[in-house]
């Protein structure tokens, strides 16, 4: 680099970071969030509908949702699914440890659970990329909810 | 394609017709079983893995009723056996090999038989932080040894011990799975067995590396690439390390087709042996 090069590329550098320092180049981020990906409240909703169709028509875990109050998991679980992809919602049921405690929730349930999901996700289009995306948030939850 | 993978195309068929009226498959999450690999065991192609056959999980059996054939350039391997998995906890398996040395000894087969048992100690695939860690014994009996003891070979039975760790990440590169497995395995085994265990050369088990990875396109569709470390114990001819690469299809739980091409280094003295692979496995 030649020294009138170098001056340049530092005072370029310096605005640069100047720049940053004040912020204005913070312009809005244009991706959207995994909320939006999955068509926002109408699309979160229709895809938790199909999600608990899933589930009634599977024998291996409808049993444990014969006693639910079925509108306010459907509104608890699209609340959830909104706050974990970023849709600015705040989860106001219960955590999973105290949801599922003493129901002894079997890795069989838990594994149906996960393709009832994956089965709503399929019937809604859902890009294969995004459907790992929320699936990664959901799994984590497998020491909170089985076995306990 | 000999008659016999012709009958076994025909079997697999019939058993997936039967299917829905036997026993609905287990409830692990689809290809989380793996494949079969060539020695019996839950796996990849060449390398066992820390899952088990089938998809049963706790209170389920699962299994795998599998045969593979590789075509190295000089050779043919035909190999099929089956595997059962209790409560996803513990694997048996059976497998049998037969490797056509026509090209070298016309007329000849080397055979082996192999018992497997795998147990899995800790950690699930998917759902915990950790890998899914499993330790497993092969217990492999060779029954042409005439052949391999005239080229050095010392015994004609062979105990190999691994222990294998495996990880999904849902969210992987290109948001997709991505799959990583590494296993070590202590072994005396000439070309897996088939040319018997420990040599002139050398007569003790071996710590050997074994890795595979996969990148799940889809949940149905995975590719991925194997590496496998070999001893070297025959003085006759050189061993060399296996590579493969791979991709598998899994339009069901009941039924899975893996197609690879294999390179597998030197053979009994012919150098440069690869060729493809396709395996066809039935699971429950």
């Amino acid at each position: 680099m030649t020294p009138a090069i170098c001056r340049q590329w530092a005072l370029s550098s310096l605005i640069y970071l100047a720049a940053v320092m004040v912020g204005c180049t913070t312009a809005p981020d244009a991706r959207p969030t995994l909320y939006e990906q999955l068509g926002g409240n109408a699309g979160v909703e229709q895809l938790m509908s199909d999600f608990i169709r899933e589930i009634a028509a599977d024998e291996r875990i409808k049993g444990r949702y014969r006693d639910s109050d079925i509108g306010r998991f459907h509104r608890m679980m699209q609340l959830q699914m909104c706050e974990l992809t970023n849709g600015g919602c705040r989860y106001t049921g219960d955590d999973m440890r105290r949801t599922h405690g003493g129901m002894n929730i079997s890795r069989v349930e838990f594994n149906a659970i996960v393709e009832a999901l994956m089965r709503a996700m399929d019937k809604n289009a859902i890009s294969q990329g995004v459907q790992n995306r929320v699936l990664s948030l959901y799994a984590p939850m497998h020491k909170d909810i089985v076995g306990i | 394609m000999p008659i016999r993978f012709t009958r076994l195309v025909l079997l697999l068929a019939l058993l997936t017709a039967i299917a829905p009226v036997v026993a609905a498959p287990g409830a692990r999450i689809i290809a989380t079983g793996g494949a079969i690999s060539v020695e019996g065991a839950a796996g990849g192609g060449i390398v066992p893995w820390s899952l088990l056959a089938g998809y049963g999980e706790n209170q389920q059996f699962g299994g795998t009723a599998w045969y593979t054939q590789v075509q190295p350039s000089d050779f043919r391997l035909q190999a099929y056996g089956a595997a059962a998995s209790l409560h996803n906890r513990v694997e048996l398996s059976l497998g049998k090999q037969r490797f056509d040395i026509d090209q070298v000894i016309p007329g000849e087969v080397l055979e082996q038989t192999i018992i497997g048992a795998k147990l899995r100690l800790a950690g699930e695939l998917i759902y915990s932080d950790m890998p899914q860690l499993s330790i497993g014994l092969q217990y492999k009996s060779n029954t042409r040894f005439e052949i391999p003891e005239a080229v050095g070979a010392r015994d004609e039975n062979g105990l190999d011990f691994y222990i294998a760790a495996s990880k999904l990440w849902l969210d992987g590169p290109f948001n997709r799975s991505f799959f990583l497995n590494a296993t070590a395995r202590a072994t005396k085994a000439n070309q897996m067995g088939l040319l018997g265990f420990g040599g002139d050369r050398n007569n003790a088990r071996k710590l050997v590396a074994e890795i595979s990875t996969g990148l799940f396109l889809t949940r149905n569709w995975v590719i991925g690439a194997e590496y496998r470390q070999k001893p070297d114990n025959l003085g006759f001819a050189g061993e060399d390390d296996w590579y493969d690469v791979f991709i598998g299809w899994f339009p069901s739980k009941r039924l899975s087709i893996i197609a690879a091409w294999s390179d597998l280094g030197s053979i009994a003295g012919l150098e440069d042996q690869k060729g493809a692979y396709l395996s066809l496995q039935f699971s429950q």
